[in-house]
C-alpha cells in the first residue's frame, strides 16, 4: 500500500550517501580539507556568473569528478534533481511572473504574463542552486561523514554548529525509522477509509509524540554526553591523505574553475564559437 | 573484593517535577570491586537511582558518597570520572558520526593525549571485537552490535565503577553470551558493576549481591542466592525466579526434592542433579 510511511522510506534512501562515501577511489584518498575548500569555491564563483552557459560549463569538471569517483551518475543525478525539485524550482515559479520585461506568454486577457527577464532570472536561480547542490553532493559522496566533520573542524567552524550538524546527521536516520514505525502502526490498525481532516489529525499526533519523543531523547542523549565528561569539544579522527591524488585534484579543479570564471568575464573568447 | 565501601547512599529520596516519589528513604553500600545486581520490576526506581548516583538529579534528601567523596553539585565533574554509565538504550550512547569517534569521545575527555587516545580506542575494539566496524556509523550497526560499541565507550575510560542499565536486553543469544563474557572478564579485573536488570536468569552467573527495588524503595539486600530463591518474596514484587530456580521449587513443592537450598544456575543445577540421580 502507498501509504506515508512509504514515502518516508524512499525519502531515506534518498538521504543515505554513506554507501558511496566509504568507496576506495583516486577522488575518495583527496584530502577532505581541499575537497571542502574547493567546493566552498565552487559555490562562490557560481554566485558570482553572468551568463547561463557558464553553469552548464562549470558542470562538467563537477561531473568529471563523479564520473571518478565510481558513484553511479545515475544515483548522483536523481539525488540532484529530487532535492533541485524540492527546494528550487518551487522556488522559481513565481519569478517567471513577477519580473517585469519582454512578454512571452499572456494568461488571456489578464495581466498575468511570464517574462523573458523572468524565464532567465528564473533559470539562473534554479541552474545557480542545481550546481551549488551538485558541488555539494560531490563532496558528500565522496567523503565519510567523520572526515568531513574532521575537515570543517581545521577551518575553525565554531564546534557547536559541528556538533549540531553531527548529531542531526546521526539522529534523522533514526527519527525517520522511528516516525516509519509509528505510520506503520498506525496504518495496520487503519481499516476504513477515514475523512481528510480525521487523517490529518491523527498525522498531527503522530508528528506530536515525536516532537515529545524527540525531546525526550535528546534529554537522555544529553546524559549520555555528560556522564562521559562533555565539555563542549569535538573529538574527530585524523583521516589519511594521499597526496599525489590532492594535488592532482586541487590542480584540475582550480584550473577549471579559472578557465570557466574567465569565459564568464569573457576574458576568453568563448562566446564568439557561438 | 575490598572492605572498603565504594558507594554509600544514605536516606535518598528524589521526586520527579510532577511530584511522583521515585526514590523513597534508599540507603545501601557497595564495597569495592563487588558486583551487584540491582532488580525490581517496571518503574521500581532503577533508572533513576543510577542517575542520582551520576549526579544528573540532585535528591530531595538525604547524601551520597562514591569513593569518599560526597555528590554535589561541584563534585560531580569529578565523580563521573570515576563511573562508567552504560544507558538502556545503545542509541543514546552512540552519537557521534563514527564509532572510533564514539569510543574515543571518553578519553578525550578526560584530557589524554592522542596517542593514548588511539590506543585505547583500537584496545577497547579489539576486546569487544568490533575492530572491523571501526569506521562505521553507528545508525549501520545491529541492536547487538550496538549494545557492545556502548559498553566500548565506557570501557575505553577504564572506570573504577560500572552502571550497566538493562544490558541483556533485546539481544539474539550470540550477542547476549558475548556481552554476559565482558562483563564476567571485567569483574576479575576487580571493577565495581552494578546491574540493573529484569533478567534474573543471568544475574547468578554475575552478581555476589542483590537489592531489590520495588515503588523507589529497598525491600531486600541480601546474598543472590537468598533473594532469587525466595519465592513469595519475588512474586509479591512482580518479580521471578529464575528459571532452573523455579524448576526445583515446583519439584521440591510436589516432594519430589526435600533439600531446602537448590541451585540457579546450570552449572550448579548439573552437579545438584547428578548427586540426586547417584543418590538414588
Amino acid at each position: 500500500m502507498f501509504g506515508f510511511s512509504s514515502v518516508l522510506n524512499r525519502f531515506r534512501e534518498l538521504i543515505y550517501f554513506e554507501k558511496f562515501a566509504n568507496l576506495n577511489s583516486p577522488i575518495h584518498q583527496v584530502n577532505p580539507l581541499i575537497k571542502f575548500i574547493i567546493v566552498l569555491t565552487f559555490i562562490i564563483i557560481n554566485l558570482m556568473f553572468v551568463h547561463i552557459i557558464s553553469y552548464f560549463l562549470l558542470m562538467i569538471p563537477i561531473i568529471g569528478i563523479i564520473a571518478f569517483s565510481r558513484v553511479s551518475l545515475k544515483y548522483y543525478f536523481f539525488r540532484t534533481l529530487f532535492f533541485i525539485t524540492l527546494f528550487a524550482i518551487i522556488i522559481a515559479i513565481p519569478l517567471l511572473f513577477l519580473i517585469p520585461g519582454q512578454v512571452l506568454v499572456r494568461f488571456g486577457s489578464t495581466n498575468i504574463t511570464i517574462t523573458l527577464e523572468g524565464v532567465y532570472s528564473a533559470s539562473s536561480f534554479v541552474l545557480r542552486i542545481w550546481l551549488s547542490l551538485m558541488a555539494i553532493m560531490t563532496l558528500i559522496f565522496t567523503t565519510p561523514f567523520a572526515n568531513l566533520i574532521h575537515a570543517m573542524k581545521h577551518v575553525r567552524i565554531p564546534q557547536i554548529f559541528l556538533i549540531l550538524f553531527s548529531l542531526t546527521y546521526r539522529y534523522i536516520f533514526l527519527f525517520i525509522d522511528e516516525l516509519i514505525r509509528m505510520l506503520r502502526a498506525k496504518e495496520s490498525r487503519s481499516f476504513r477509509k477515514l475523512g481528510f481532516r480525521l487523517r490529518f489529525k491523527m498525522l498531527g499526533q503522530v508528528f506530536g509524540t515525536l516532537l515529545v519523543r524527540s525531546i525526550e531523547k535528546s534529554e537522555r542523549v544529553y546524559r549520555a554526553m555528560l556522564a562521559r565528561g562533555y565539555t563542549g569539544d569535538l573529538v574527530t579522527k585524523e583521516y589519511k591523505t594521499n597526496y599525489l591524488f590532492t594535488f592532482l585534484y586541487t590542480f584540475f579543479t582550480i584550473t577549471a574553475i579559472t578557465i570557466v570564471f574567465l569565459i564568464d568575464l569573457q576574458i576568453i573568447p568563448f562566446f564568439y564559437l557561438f | 573484593m575490598s572492605n572498603t565501601n565504594i558507594i554509600e547512599a544514605q536516606n535518598l529520596t528524589y521526586c520527579y517535577p510532577d511530584k511522583t516519589l521515585a526514590i523513597k528513604n534508599v540507603s545501601f553500600a557497595i564495597k569495592t570491586g563487588e558486583c551487584v545486581g540491582l532488580i525490581g520490576p517496571n518503574g521500581a526506581g532503577k533508572s533513576t537511582l543510577f542517575l542520582l548516583l551520576m549526579g544528573f538529579f540532585q535528591p530531595k534528601q538525604g547524601t551520597i558518597h562514591i569513593a569518599n567523596q560526597e555528590l554535589n553539585k561541584k563534585t560531580k565533574k569529578a565523580i563521573r570520572k570515576k563511573i562508567g554509565m552504560v544507558f538502556q538504550d545503545p542509541n543514546d550512547q552512540l552519537f557521534s558520526p563514527s564509532l572510533w569517534e564514539d569510543i574515543a569521545f571518553g578519553p578525550y575527555n578526560l584530557g589524554y593525549n592522542q596517542d593514548e587516545i588511539n590506543r585505547r580506542v583500537e584496545e577497547t575494539l579489539e576486546i569487544v571485537g568490533l575492530v572491523n566496524l571501526k569506521n562505521k556509523a553507528p545508525h549501520h550497526l545491529s541492536f547487538g552490535e550496538k549494545k557492545k560499541a556502548a559498553l566500548a565507550t565506557i570501557l575505553s575510560m577504564d572506570p573504577e565503577i560500572l552502571f550497566l542499565d538493562e544490558p541483556f536486553s533485546n539481544l539474539d543469544p550470540e550477542s547476549y553470551s558475548e556481552i554476559l563474557e565482558l562483563i564476567q572478564n571485567y569483574k576479575k579485573n576487580n571493577l565495581t558493576i552494578i546491574i540493573a536488570t529484569h533478567d534474573v536468569d543471568v544475574l547468578p552467573l554475575l552478581v555476589d549481591k542483590c537489592i531489590l527495588l520495588d515503588k523507589g524503595q529497598i525491600v531486600s539486600e541480601s546474598d543472590i542466592q537468598n533473594i532469587l530463591t525466595n519465592h513469595d518474596l519475588l512474586l509479591n514484587h512482580k518479580m521471578r525466579m529464575p528459571l532452573l530456580g523455579q524448576l526445583f521449587y515446583n519439584l521440591r513443592d510436589r516432594n519430589i526434592i526435600q533439600q531446602d537450598s537448590f541451585p540457579i544456575t546450570l552449572a550448579k543445577a548439573e552437579s545438584f542433579i547428578a548427586e540426586l540421580l547417584k543418590a538414588k
